[in-house]
């Protein structure tokens, strides 16, 4: 494969060219309350290459391999094209020149498992929901993903690199006279299939919580402390900062740039945050981004100042800093787009306890109901707990929160002494050849305390 | 042998959907021409039926692996309970523009520079982001019951946003043109963006409460997302859709009807199949506020022991692949005009908000219709916009919020979520109040 992408490179009339092409293999079984709804396999295969010229870049996605000289030249062209109109110089950051084999191992590999023996793991978890008091309705969704991808580029690059990862979502939907109310169910998020055995004590509190939500009412809309849960603060800190971080969502937003400047104060100085796909065996963790460039821990919060940044080559060119290794396409053929990898808040030296304590009228909050992010972000709330005078009480339902990326960073007062971080997570980011949903990335974090955030509710 | 002879003669039945794609894309940023994109891929989607049950695999092309592939997720598959499409008149759609096929990077690049020019002429210090893209592919649905559809389709989408001078996210004065052929940029509407801008100069948020909302076509549409949640035969047969036994009732406003006509001419994705090779069906789902059905793809149609109404869709929420199965849901959703301009609905707003864009409906308990979600827009003060909005959420119940309209507008526009095909023409609609919360 290598030698067909170079070749398909060779002779291009280009400052810079490179050419990657996917070849993957997918599982995807669905159950619906019990029956199989869906069960699929994918082998989707797909490249897409890049070229430069005279500071003018033009992208191509395309699927069949005997394509790829073509495309190639195709590319190129349209590159020239741009470079009449182009007024502005796109450039790469330097990148070390690899030639390696980056191969995924693991101990229990999902490939090597039957079709009969993951359904049969899905309709044990499906069993369990159906028979639960009050339930309605259950979607348990199991999925894996096997990609070999190769990427060379003009200046010598040649890399090939191998993703595994599996994953088992639930969704359980239950009703209570008018009460419709959802409970998640949602493990895996790395090549070990092991992760998804013997986890039905997850799965029984998703169900004792669907139990308590049904009889809760909904919020009251309002701005509130909350105590936030490791997941919740993992999608805050991915929605939030993480999204942000990225630099292609700043790179044309010159007031959010600034503001975003290395060493700006941004939050109090307990808060520090990292981007890291070194950390093993999670949905984020890779050695090598689209782009032949090696993954690295990177620092984004320290201490409460801006400390870096998520580049794709582009990027780092355009803003004069290091290249990451951040640049990544979720599926065969997309466009690499500057992507998180484990985004994590780390640890703190609260307890749960005291956060609670601290708080006279407020909400605890868990996340893992889906969110959309921004200077200006939202988050899906799976329940909430009324907080007063120090202590928890009754759950509500429908708590989504809202709420600005600066204001609420500043709000962050306690950050607690127990980090953990999502097994399955996904993320969608736009893209020219549509959103580009990614199941290959993580967040976590301790328990946080935000002073003032915004509660969507019903009326009071 | 062509495949879906070879699926005869190994599977009770097959289906293959195949979908080819061709797209460019130009993206300038900060009025600079920043890259061209293009596409060009294919997919295939086999369905079997073998031994009563069904299995299904995506691949590029079609090969023997395809069907080899089917054939054994069939051995773990549900009992099909009904059979794939069969021959039948399919109604014209008229999605297709030859001319679109032809354009060039070239072309689009100098209709962008076009629309940039005349916005920098108006407003010299303004820094516009502007999107130019045209596609153009085919749909072909083949079964071996004998369904043969084919389809053309093209589209062009032209998107510009201005960024507010004292915004510092990613919000603006944004509007997108979306067409199946070359689209028109007016004078009427680059003065309606520059003036969107002119409302964002300064950031005005109204105190917390219930106020008036007015939602542009854009946010209009979204109602229909969180209806077909309701309104989709799996929810329906389950008996999760609060709608299930109330056809023939009211569940909206009177002033509310909502068509399912993918042939809506204007609107931007006509088809005249859907993603199972059933025709599509023109008909009013909600008319005057009263429930008339149900959206249903084949197998939600067998659960209901009712006839199929072509609203199978292969689209994910966010993407236009055909990876995922079949399931109902509007394929052009038509929200009905009313009587007034949207310009008179605002000017009549004595405290209000304008929402140009929202985010986070997908976390949302849309089951029951709750929401809560961030908005963009407008503070809206006399029936006039005084600043764009900030920290601004809205919550509540969209049937509950979406049963006391004041009034539709009579302009309509071509409307579509981002890459989705979730699609049609939408109005302006003036609640009458919803929560609105400012952090």
């Amino acid at each position: 494969m290598k030698e067909k992408l170079r070749a398909a490179l060779e002779g291009l009339d280009v400052d810079y060219a490179d050419i990657r092409f996917d070849e993957e293999r997918k599982t995807q079984i669905t159950l619906s309350t019990g029956r199989v709804e869906n069960i699929a396999s994918f082998s989707p295969r797909g490249g897409h290459v890049r070229a430069y010229v005279d500071g003018a870049k033009a992208i191509a996605s395309f699927s069949r391999i005997e394509d790829a000289e073509r495309i190639a030249e195709e590319t190129a062209d349209a590159a020239r094209v741009a470079s009449a109109y182009t007024t502005k110089v796109t450039k790469l950051a330097e990148a070390p020149i690899l030639k390696a084999s980056f191969p995924v191992s693991t101990l229990s590999d999902p490939r090597a498992i039957s079709l009969r023996e993951k359904t049969e793991l899905l309709e044990h978890y499906g069993g369990m929901a159906d028979t639960a008091t009050d339930v309605l309705m259950t979607q348990f969704m199991y999925g894996d993903s096997y990609a070999h991808r190769v990427f060379v580029n003009t200046e010598g690059t040649a890399v090939s690199y191998e993703y595994l990862i599996s994953h088992i979502l639930g969704i359980i939907v239950g009703r209570r006279g008018d009460a419709v109310r959802k409970a998640y169910f949602a493990i895996g998020g790395c090549a070990d299939y092991a992760r998804l055995l013997d986890r039905e004590e997850l799965l029984q509190e998703s169900l004792s919580e669907l139990d308590e939500l049904l009889s809760a009412q909904p919020a009251v809309a309002g701005i509130h402390p909350v105590v936030v849960d490791p997941f919740g603060a993992g999608i805050f800190i991915h929605e939030a900062f993480g999204h942000t971080s990225e630099a292609d969502m700043t790179l044309h937003e010159p007031v959010l740039r600034e503001r975003l400047s290395l060493g700006a104060e941004i939050a109090s100085p307990i808060l520090n945050v990292v981007d890291d796909p070194t950390i093993p065996d999670r949905g984020g963790s890779y050695p090598i981004d689209d782009e032949g460039v090696a993954g690295r821990r990177v620092q984004l919060i320290a201490e409460g100042l801006v400390a870096g940044r998520l580049h794709s080559r582009e990027t780092a060119a355009a803003l004069g800093e290091p290249v990451t290794g951040n640049c990544r396409a979720s599926d065969a053929g997309y466009e690499p787009v500057i992507r998180m990898s484990n985004t994590v808040i780390e640890p703190g030296s609260s307890t749960l306890e005291e956060m609670i304590a601290s708080i006279d009228d407020g909400y605890y909050i868990t996340g893992g109901a889906g969110g959309q992010g921004g200077v200006d972000f939202t988050f899906g709330v799976r329940w909430a707990r009324r907080i007063r005078n120090g202590k928890l009480g009754e759950m509500v339902s429908d708590a989504n929160l809202s709420g600005n990326l600066f204001s609420t960073l500043r709000g962050i007062s306690m950050v607690g002494d127990d980090q953990r971080l999502f097994e399955y997570c996904d993320c969608g980011k736009g893209s020219f050849d549509g959103v580009q949903m990614i199941t290959r990335i993580c967040a976590g974090a301790p328990h946080i305390k935000i002073d003032a955030v915004t509660v969507g509710g019903v009326s009071a | 042998m062509m495949l879906l002879d070879k699926a005869r003669a190994a599977a009770d039945q097959a289906e293959l959907y195949t979908l080819r794609r061709k797209t460019i894309h130009v993206r300038f940023a900060e009025n600079t021409l920043d890259r061209v994109a293009h596409r060009n891929t294919s997919a295939c989607a086999l369905r079997v039926i073998s031994h009563g049950k069904l299995g299904a695999s995506v691949a590029e092309s079609p090969s023997q692996q395809l069907l080899d592939d089917a054939r054994e997720t069939a051995s773990f598959g549900q009992t099909a309970a009904f059979s794939f499409a069969s021959p039948q008149a399919y109604p014209d759609a008229a999605g297709f523009n030859p001319d679109v096929e032809t354009l060039a990077a070239g072309d689009l690049i100098d209709r962008v520079i076009d629309v940039k020019d005349r916005i920098v002429r108006a407003v010299p210090k303004a820094s516009a982001h502007l999107i130019c893209e045209a596609e153009s592919g085919e749909r072909i649905l083949e079964t071996t019951e004998g369904a043969q559809a084919r389809e053309p389709f093209s589209r062009v989408a032209l998107g510009v946003r201005l960024p507010f001078p004292s915004k510092s996210g990613d919000g603006g004065a944004g509007e997108r043109l979306i067409s199946t052929g070359l689209v028109d940029v007016t004078e009427d509407w680059l003065e309606r963006l520059l003036e969107m801008r002119e409302w964002g100069a300064t950031a005005s948020v109204p105190t917390s409460g219930r106020l008036p909302v007015l939602l542009t076509p854009y946010v209009s549409n979204l109602l229909t997302l969180t209806l077909a949640a309701c309104l989709g035969s799996e929810s329906v047969a389950a008996g999760a859709s609060p709608f299930a036994a109330q056809v023939g009732e009211q569940i909206l406003s009177e002033r509310l009807t909502i068509r399912e006509d993918p042939t809506a001419t204007g609107s931007p994705f006509r088809r005249s199949f859907d993603d199972e090779g059933v025709a599509v069906h023109p008909r009013a789902i909600v008319e005057r506020g009263i429930l008339n059905g149900f959206l249903t793809d084949l197998r939600g149609a067998a659960d209901l022991g009712q006839a199929p109404t072509g609203n199978a869709s292969r689209r994910t929420l966010f993407s236009e692949k055909i990876e995922d199965a079949p399931m109902p849901t509007w394929l052009g959703a038509v929200i009905e005009p009313g009587e007034h301009s949207w310009r008179k609905l605002l000017g009549g707003m004595e405290e209000g908000i304008l929402v140009t864009r929202m985010s986070g409906l997908h976390s949302s308990n849309l089951l029951q219709g709750q929401y809560a979600i961030h908005v963009d827009g407008f503070h809206v003060r006399g029936g006039k916009p005084i600043g764009h909005l900030e920290r601004t959420m809205l919550a509540g119940n969209v049937f509950e919020d979406f049963a006391h309209i004041r009034a539709v507008s009579r302009e309509q526009q071509p409307t579509a979520q981002a890459e989705m095909e979730v699609a049609g023409l939408a109005p302006h609609i003036l609640l009458d109040a919803a929560q609105v919360t400012v952090g």
